[in-house]
């Protein structure tokens, strides 16, 4: 039925915006998720179980795995480390969440230690560090990479504590010594992930090694957990929004502000050591990063306050939303370990909007992520068990 | 006003279908189903591999193969136009034919009608 020209564009103009209104607020129930698929309080969720099978599938099929190592060694060494440290701790968590496949996990965990220090040996302490990590000394000598140590013992460590396995004692020892003693060097307690860098991220899962360590060993780190914190507070918080700075050098000079790439899953590791000075910095986290709009759910990867550039930590970050796939990715990690239910779904829906989930053959993974976001994700899913059962110490 | 004469007017059912006024419900359909038959496509050669760009990882492993990263771009482009998109030009469609209906011109259709019967003589 033919109209006026300027009417039909008016009555059209008008018919798309109220279609936006009814449309944008609805389209999130079309994504939303049962939180109890990721995330249930005991045993292991199906999504999860999906996500898991994903990893396991490519480390029992040697071709996969060399295809997924290579397309992230193409971007960043230190996502091929990660994903490996990531998909550890997250087994050693499954195989507490569900006894009856303890041993399946447990064999894979095993088969990526072992293969990570082989590499480790073969092809130097730096392998898996971008390739600056080489052009120049480390302040404290000899040149070796708090990353790279505190990941490898937190991977021992929290495989000890699902079940015990000798070997791993005395190297994961060697560890722990070596990193304290190159924290304590530091004046802000710190050990360096590059040369004269120091990484919130890698500081912080040093010190949930050493708490597993006095869980595994009967050592006892505790007066120094105490001082660490002191000082993170003094001089490693940024003064506008309270969160601990990504990156400083080992003095204490900043090189980045707070980071969404860093601080979610700090807050994760602090819990270990400083469960109230690590639910603080989620929430400051959340407030200052986390965004909830219209069911959906993201996280920025600065604060209003840090003018940050973009780079491989924080990958692409969406123009006008400021959302960051490596901030968001994280923000699973803290709000499952902070129980923020409301923000885990909203992120969960977005999730399976924007980052185009792949089921195939009982394995989930989504495209958009890569092996160590997908990592992250299933640590997300599943880590409790571990740091609850160091909680309750050792039966005397 | 101007007065405004329907590039829809041609018997030919399909070049009236594709030559609709974008403000009008056929208009709006079309593009609700030429976006979803894209996304169907782009599904159909296996590009929501490539979406990995956005994490910031080449499909290809390598970071200078462009050629990938424009692909899984244009796949998440059209991914999103198929969800945000589509759907609220079909709403936008249905909701237009109700309002067209609502506010018709009597006099206009009326003239119109007369000008269609005296063109079939």
């Amino acid at each position: 039925m033919p109209l006026q020209k300027r009417k039909r564009i008016t009555l059209g103009l008008f018919s798309l915006l109220l279609a936006t209104a009814l449309w944008l607020p609805c389209l999130h129930l079309f994504f939303r998720q049962d939180l109890d698929d990721y995330f249930p309080a005991q045993g292991l969720g199906a999504r999860t179980r999906q996500v898991a099978q994903r990893h396991l599938d490519a480390w029992t099929r040697p071709e996969l795995l060399e295809r997924e190592i290579s397309k992230m060694r193409g971007t960043n060494a230190e996502w091929d480390f990660m994903g490996r440290s990531f998909l550890v701790w997250s087994l050693a968590n499954m195989a507490l969440r569900d006894p009856e496949s303890s041993d399946r996990y447990l064999e894979a965990a095993d088969r990526i230690i072992a293969e990570t220090v082989r590499l480790e040996e073969e092809k130097g302490h730096l392998y898996f560090l971008m390739d600056y990590a080489k052009g120049r000394d480390f302040q404290v000598s000899p040149n070796r990479s708090l990353f790279v140590d505190g990941e490898i013992a937190l991977m021992m460590g929290m495989r000890r504590v699902a079940r015990e396995k000798a070997e791993y004692a005395a190297p994961m020892r060697e560890r722990l010594d070596a990193l304290l003693e190159r924290m304590r060097r530091s004046p802000v307690l710190s050990g360096e992930s590059y040369p004269m860098e120091c990484w919130m991220f890698c500081n912080s899962v040093a010190l949930a090694a050493l708490k597993t360590g006095d869980y595994l060993d009967g050592t006892d780190h505790s007066d120094f957990f105490r001082e660490w914190v002191d000082t993170a507070r003094q001089k490693l918080t940024h003064p506008a929004t309270g969160l601990l700075v990504s990156s400083y050098t080992p003095d204490g000079g900043f090189l980045d502000g707070p980071e969404g790439s860093s601080i979610w899953t700090v807050a994760h590791f602090l819990d270990f050591i400083a469960p109230e000075f690590a639910r603080d910095q989620y929430d400051r986290a959340r407030q200052a990063l986390g965004v909830t709009v219209a069911g959906f759910g993201y996280a920025r990867e600065w604060p209003r306050q840090w003018a940050g550039k973009p780079d491989v930590d924080s990958g692409p970050i969406v123009p006008l939303l400021g959302a960051s796939a490596g901030s968001s990715g994280q923000a699973f990690l803290a709000a499952a370990t902070f129980g923020d239910r409301p923000y885990l779904s909203a992120l969960l829906t977005s999730l399976h909007f924007a980052a185009f989930p792949v089921e195939r053959e009982g394995s989930l993974r989504f495209c958009a992520s890569n092996q160590v976001g997908d990592a992250v994700l299933l640590y997300a899913a599943t880590a409790g068990p571990v740091l609850e059962k160091i909680r309750k110490g050792r039966p005397q | 006003m101007t007065t405004d004469t329907p590039k829809s007017t041609s018997r030919n059912p399909i070049l009236r279908i594709l030559r609709a006024p974008f403000f009008s419900p056929l208009g709006f359909l079309i593009r609700a189903l030429a976006i979803a038959s894209v996304f169907g496509l782009l599904n159909l050669w296996g590009l929501r591999d490539y979406t990995s760009v956005v994490c910031g990882t080449s499909p290809s492993g390598n970071l200078a193969d462009k050629t990938s990263i424009l692909l899984g771009m244009f796949y998440a482009v059209v991914y999103f136009a198929s969800y945000v998109g589509a759907p609220l030009f079909l709403l936008a469609a249905g909701i237009l034919a109700l309002l067209e209906r609502r506010f018709a011109d009597p006099s206009r259709e009326a003239s119109v009608s007369a000008g269609e019967e005296k063109s079939c003589d």
